[in-house]
């Protein structure tokens, strides 16, 4: 499979702080891939780098054969730490405004979607708990055939119940031909989705390789391997 | 870039609906105040209309900067809120240039402007019309047939003034930027106004240079092109300071300037906010 991300020398500095660190990394289509650290780690930065909303002061990022640009945020579908979504929204608002400026976005995927996660299109935004808007959010994400998805801590702050629901989404949603990339800490729930995991701490790539792989080499799970790294 | 204006004139609507609202609602208070005030002061006497038209202007000035310096202090800020707040990470995650999301928060800024400045002067004057029985657009419109080439002359001036208004737009823009890019801290950042301030300065001060070194002018209702000798007769040479037309005289250097600047700050700002601009 070809790489759909290919990210050489990657440093990003916040001020003196080194945020990320010389990261070398590819990703090829039909990989889900799990970027696990604790907080602080670099995980969100290098996020925020391949979308384009944060700039590298070293190093080079290529995805579909572009750099970050208008194009990239064409094929990339993010869900971001936080919601991002206009408050005066509705849920019908939101949807428009991804079908307007997404080509590849299913309306009916996305009514679907809204469905399993009983939401309505009247709500607006505004009047929805931290747990609502993360499964709009991600409805929406979802909702695109993007070549790449980039999930940032989708899972975390929200209860078990929406947890589950938006860990089925995600598996049920996933396709093939498209690169999934997610970020959390919260390795235990999320370790049986990834193809591939890079343990990140500290700016750096610490370890990284096939899920199973690493399973077998190490001979224990993920989320122990997780607890040996950082704990 | 119309894509995203959608979005910006609606996420800005109740707020500015808002606005215009209340600034028609003060201004029927304080019509209905000037007329029982003209009244008791002169009758229904000429002493009476001239007092009350020179009071209600006063008052529409007033009314109508208020109004759009708020709708405007608004618009900036909901600019400032891309920069700084959650919702830059859906902003800016779309696949928009930086010049598509510039166009477009300055486009609805224009559009507000003109919508409540015309929506607040018609709606005064109608009503001025009504309660004061005068008819003040009929009179309106017959001094326009008066004047020569009123077309050239109106559209001219509204020309001119959404030029001005697009470079006080894009220099907040530019400045708010320019702030966001080299200072990280919010608080900080609000230095922004005074990095607004100076570039006004600087920009009128250019402004008043050109108007001093090249007196040449271009005359709206003549359609021509006129001198410093003309525009000392019509008493307007000490007046071309920073301002780009009066009386439907325009400066030709000072126009060429303000397209430049208008271009400059447009592609710097833009250039910023794809290239420089860390949505932390």
């Amino acid at each position: 499979m070809e790489n759909i991300v290919e990210i050489r020398g990657l440093t990003k500095r916040y001020d003196r702080k080194e945020a990320l660190r010389s990261i070398e990394l590819s990703i090829e289509k039909g990989k889900v891939v799990g970027i696990l650290g604790p907080n602080g780690s670099g995980k969100t930065t290098l996020i925020k780098l391949l979308m384009g909303l944060l700039h590298p002061n070293k190093g080079e990022i290529k995805i579909d054969g572009e750099s970050p640009g208008i194009h990239t945020k064409s094929v990339i579908s993010y869900l971001p730490d936080r919601n991002s979504l206009y408050s005066w929204m509705t849920v019908k608002d939101a949807l428009q405004m991804y079908q307007d400026f997404y080509q590849d976005f299913d309306g009916k995927k996305a009514e679907d979607l809204l469905q399993f996660m009983k939401l309505e299109r009247t709500m607006r935004v505004s009047d929805m708990s931290k747990g609502m808007k993360e499964k709009l959010n991600l409805a929406l994400v979802l909702s695109r055939r993007a070549k790449v998805y980039i999930l940032d801590e989708p899972i975390a702050g929200v209860d078990p119940v929406a947890r589950d629901q938006i860990l089925d989404a995600i598996i049920d949603n996933y396709k093939e031909d498209s690169a999934m990339i997610i970020t959390t800490h919260l390795v235990r729930d999320m370790e049986n989705i990834f193809d591939q995991v890079v343990f990140l701490g500290d700016g750096e790539i610490i370890l990284s390789g096939e899920a199973e792989s690493l399973r077998e080499e190490k001979n224990m799970q993920i989320d122990d391997l997780y607890k040996e790294i950082f704990g | 870039m119309f894509k995203y204006a959608k979005y910006e004139l609606r996420g800005t609507m109740k707020f500015m609906i808002g606005a215009l609202i209340l600034a028609l609602g003060a201004s029927t208070g304080i019509q209905l105040f000037l007329i029982r005030t003209a009244g008791g002061l002169g009758g229904s006497g000429m002493t009476g209309i001239v007092e009350y038209a020179a009071t209600l202007m006063l008052a529409l000035v007033f009314v109508v900067l208020g109004s759009i310096v708020g709708g405007m202090v608004y618009l900036i800020s909901s600019y400032r809120r891309e920069l700084y707040e959650d919702r830059g990470y859906l902003t800016f995650s779309l696949p928009l240039s930086g010049g598509q999301l510039l166009g477009s928060k300055l486009i609805v800024a224009l559009f507000w402007g003109t919508v409540m400045g015309i929506s607040i002067i018609l709606y005064n004057l109608i009503l001025a019309q009504i309660l004061f029985g005068h008819n003040l657009l009929g009179e309106m419109w017959k001094i326009t047939g008066q004047i020569d080439n009123f077309g050239f002359l109106f559209t001219g001036s509204i020309i001119t003034s959404l030029m001005e208004s697009a470079v006080t737009l894009l220099l907040v823009y530019f400045a708010i930027t320019v702030s966001r890019v080299s200072i990280k801290s919010r608080k900080i950042g609000s230095l922004w106004f005074i990095l607004f301030i100076v570039l006004t300065s600087l920009v009128t001060y250019i402004q008043e240079l050109i108007a001093n070194h090249l007196p040449m002018y271009l005359d709206l209702s003549r359609m021509a092109i006129i001198g410093q000798k003309e525009v000392y007769i019509m008493g307007l040479d000490s007046q071309f300071g920073g301002t780009l037309s009066i009386r439907g005289v325009v400066s030709i250097p000072g126009l060429v300037f303000q397209i430049l600047l208008i271009a400059g700050a447009f592609i710097a700002t833009s250039y910023m906010l794809e290239k420089k601009i860390d949505i932390v």
